[in-house]
């Protein structure tokens, strides 16, 4: 290897917000590194405890239940907000992902109609609408050129704002709220989506993209160069046939956009 | 009687269906049968629960994420031995087809009910609406742990839709609960149901918090410690009043104690605990065998009591034993004798015995069942014969030998389940050969981002060679290969036959190449399924 890079991951409250299975995107997203000849630490920040934005590359927070995510709304007011928001502005990377995606948006409204504060990384809101059905199954959306896919199970629903950019656009399944077609936001480097997967996993173009921008974002070097200076080959055998494992989706993975 | 003609026709049609279903087609018929008939009759279960209520036989039911089916059958053998006919859907069938479906199939022809007692396991989603039409006398719930969360949704949810469906009855089950499970104790938190706890023995403290803990592993829950301080548990918060709570391990990680510092919401003192003894004996102790019996004794169980001694006493009479302890209580025509003292002297502080059954999760199982049947008045040998003597349900820490192959089948379904079999599996083996099969059918759960849950990490020095199966078999082989097993030791063969066939191959071959040193020289196979391969997988080997 010519290089020596290690980027810096952070797991925000990995004791609450991990019911999903979403703590598969750190360890694809560490595993995948590796094969680049990129160290990845992870450390995690849960409530009371505050991170460097500066030291940190990545930040991730997966879906919790929703009583458990009461227990820290107001920590991540009063002790992550601020951070957040440096580090969007800093260009640093972050994926969250269904309540921790929500936490990112302007304010979550309850059932009994309580608004829950957010922190505006992203402008739109969520709702709770509970006379609706839950948004639950595979889904696909399109992503640039990329077809992401995944698994959503969400009760609450998203809005955009107009200018808020999503995610992607919903090819099969129903995305922030089963209506728009939009699905998760992105703003700067930070990624909001419903969907579980775990996304990265699911999606290795993708966890490649976040990758890249990671090692551009300190290293000032693009993933191809590190790919090809190293001659580094990577079987992608198992990920491309995971996908085409999920049958719902059949008629749409092999579309290209 | 509130069946009508159309239910007796009903009967006879369901034993029908199943026969040709089981006999002619060769499929398991517990469900479908049943299924036509509702099609046709909307009122079938409401009618059959009420003369099931009608009748007032002892209706026993257990709920709970995992090991419902093994303590439903731990129950219905001690049951069966001790003389009793019992009714119970034994194969896991657990939907309402499958449960009125096991009733229906013990009524005779002639519309009368013929069983003495009725032990059921129930889905959690489905719990509500059973327990709505028969009353139950005794439910057991084992434990919440996330599952098929595109099914149930939040385990905090399924959880309080069965406290409230409990709360709702008119009348007042005895609820038989774990304590070292701060969701599953809670169904019995604030409640005027009378309750009996269980738990294992506290033996060592390895710390006061469950959140500054240093672990790399908790017994029930998905943990890992990656990289930091990272545990990840099932119920952090309190389900009372939401604060985190707090919690004491034992020396095998397994949660022991929880209290929550700010409502006060903490674990409930046991009635019985388990501990480990040599040689893998188990030891169940009573915490207060009077207090025990205190519980046991009121006049809206003697009845069941007695129908349970009345057929024991009967069966046993002529047999050394039990024949002497048969316990029956006042009132009981048979047994005359006013024979409370007897069933004092009866319970005796300590019951042992060699279970059939490896894991330690089992233990759990085990003591739920025990509670159950002591309840009863079982006497302990016949429990402890029951225990030593279970055959294990295909995909319940099965395992059977044909011709050199020793095969090892496990359900797995969700991450706090397959967590727990990694670990019964690991604590005996230092590697194994391994099939996975692997679906996402409704019944297996249709998101299989479980398994990023699992903490395979801890053990991928332990994995010989694996061939995956199933639906997805390549989500898995990712999230095998993630963990850090290479990957050219994994290998995909969508036909479920086929897998079995070459991972037999590759055992045989270890065996006789001497890669796996066996003094038995034996083939080891070890297969992870998920429900729906698991019937699959049955036909084959079984």
């Amino acid at each position: 290897m010519n290089y020596n890079l290690n980027l810096n991951a952070i797991d925000l409250y990995p004791e609450i917000m991990n019911i999903y299975g979403d703590r598969g995107n750190m360890l694809y997203f560490k595993y995948r590194a590796s094969l680049y000849g990129i160290t990845v630490n992870i450390g995690s920040c849960s409530i009371g405890e505050k991170f460097d934005t500066d030291k940190t590359d990545i930040m991730f927070i997966g879906g919790g239940q929703d009583s458990e995510q009461a227990l820290i709304y107001k920590d991540f007011i009063t002790n992550k907000k601020n951070a957040l928001k440096d580090a969007k502005d800093a260009g640093k990377i972050m994926l969250s992902i269904c309540g921790g995606y929500q936490l990112l948006l302007n304010y979550y409204k309850t059932l009994d109609n309580k608004i829950i504060e957010g922190i505006s990384i992203f402008d739109g809101y969520t709702a709770a609408e509970p006379k609706k059905p839950r948004l639950t199954g595979n889904i696909a959306s399109a992503f640039k050129d990329k077809i992401i896919v995944g698994f959503e199970n969400h009760s609450g629903r998203t809005y955009l704002s107009e200018s808020q950019q999503n995610f992607g656009k919903v090819l099969f399944g129903f995305g922030n709220n089963g209506v728009d077609k939009t699905e998760g936001a992105i703003s700067n480097n930070f990624y909001g989506t419903y969907m579980h997967g775990s996304i990265l996993p699911k999606n290795f173009q993708f966890c490649d993209i976040i990758i890249d921008t990671a090692v551009k974002n300190k290293y000032k070097i693009a993933l191809n160069e590190i790919i090809k200076k190293n001659n580094i080959n990577i079987d992608n055998n198992f990920e491309i046939n995971a996908r085409k494992d999920i049958r719902d989706l059949k008629k749409i993975i092999n579309r290209t956009i | 009687m509130n069946l009508n003609i159309k239910n007796n026709i009903e009967i006879i049609l369901y034993k029908f269906f199943k026969l040709i279903l089981v006999v002619v087609l060769r499929r398991n018929g517990d469900v479908l049968p049943l299924y036509l008939l509702r099609k046709f009759d909307k009122n079938l279960v409401d009618n059959f629960a009420k003369d099931i209520n009608a009748i007032n036989i002892p209706v026993i039911i257990i709920t709970g994420t995992n090991g419902k089916t093994t303590t439903t059958n731990l129950i219905a053998s001690c049951l069966n031995n001790a003389g009793s006919k019992v009714c119970s859907n034994v194969n896991g069938a657990n939907m309402i087809n499958g449960i009125f479906g096991s009733i229906i199939g013990c009524y005779s022809f002639n519309g009368k009910f013929n069983a003495d007692i009725i032990v059921i396991e129930t889905d959690e989603k489905v719990f509500p609406y059973v327990i709505s039409k028969i009353n139950p006398d005794i439910i057991v719930i084992t434990n919440f742990y996330r599952d098929q969360l595109d099914r149930y949704g939040e385990v905090n949810t399924t959880m309080l839709n069965i406290k409230n469906s409990i709360k709702s009855l008119k009348t007042y089950p005895v609820l038989i609960l774990p304590t070292n499970e701060p969701l599953a104790s809670f169904v019995g938190f604030n409640t005027k149901n009378k309750k009996l706890h269980f738990n294992f023995k506290s033996i060592k403290k390895l710390s006061d918090k469950l959140d500054d803990i240093d672990i790399t592993e908790v017994f029930g829950v998905s943990v890992k410690k990656n990289s930091g301080n990272i545990a990840f548990t099932d119920a952090v918060s309190c389900p009372q009043c939401g604060s985190i709570l707090s919690a004491e391990f034992n020396d095998k990680y397994a949660i022991i104690k929880y209290y929550c510092n700010s409502c006060g919401y903490k674990s409930n003192i046991s009635d019985i605990e388990a501990e480990i003894l040599e040689d893998d004996y188990l030891n169940f102790s009573f915490n207060n065998t009077e207090e025990f019996f205190s519980k046991i004794k009121s006049n809206n169980i003697s009845d069941m009591q007695n129908n349970i001694n009345k057929s024991y006493y009967s069966n046993y009479s002529n047999n050394s034993i039990g024949a002497n302890d048969a316990n029956c209580k006042n009132n009981c025509d048979i047994h005359n004798a006013n024979t409370s003292n007897h069933i004092i002297n009866n319970i005796n502080k300590n019951f042992s015995f060699k279970p059939s059954i490896q894991g330690y999760y089992n233990i759990l199982n085990y003591m739920a069942a025990f509670l159950v049947v002591k309840y009863y008045g079982l006497n302990d040998e016949i429990i402890k014969i029951s225990f030593e003597n279970y055959f294990t349900k295909f995909g319940r820490s099965f395992k059977k030998t044909f011709k050199g192959v020793e095969y090892n089948v496990d359900l797995v379904k969700n991450p706090s389940g397959f967590n727990n079999v990694l670990g019964k599996i690991f604590e005996k083996n230092n590697y194994i050969n391994a099939l996975f099969a692997f679906s996402d059918r409704d019944a297996d759960g249709r998101d299989v981002s479980w398994i990023w849950d699992v903490n395979f990490e801890k053990y991928i020095d332990k994995f010989n060679n694996i061939i995956i199966t199933g639906l997805r078999p390549y989500d898995m082989a990712i999230r095998l290969k993630t963990a850090g097993i290479n990957a050219e030791k994994i290998k995909v063969n969508y036909n479920v036959g086929k897998a079995l066939y070459e991972i037999i191959n590759i055992s045989n071959n270890d065996v006789n190449n001497n890669n796996i040193t066996d003094d038995k020289k034996l083939s080891r196979i070890y297969i992870f399924s998920t429900y729906t391969e698991l019937s699959n997988l049955e036909k084959i080997i079984v």
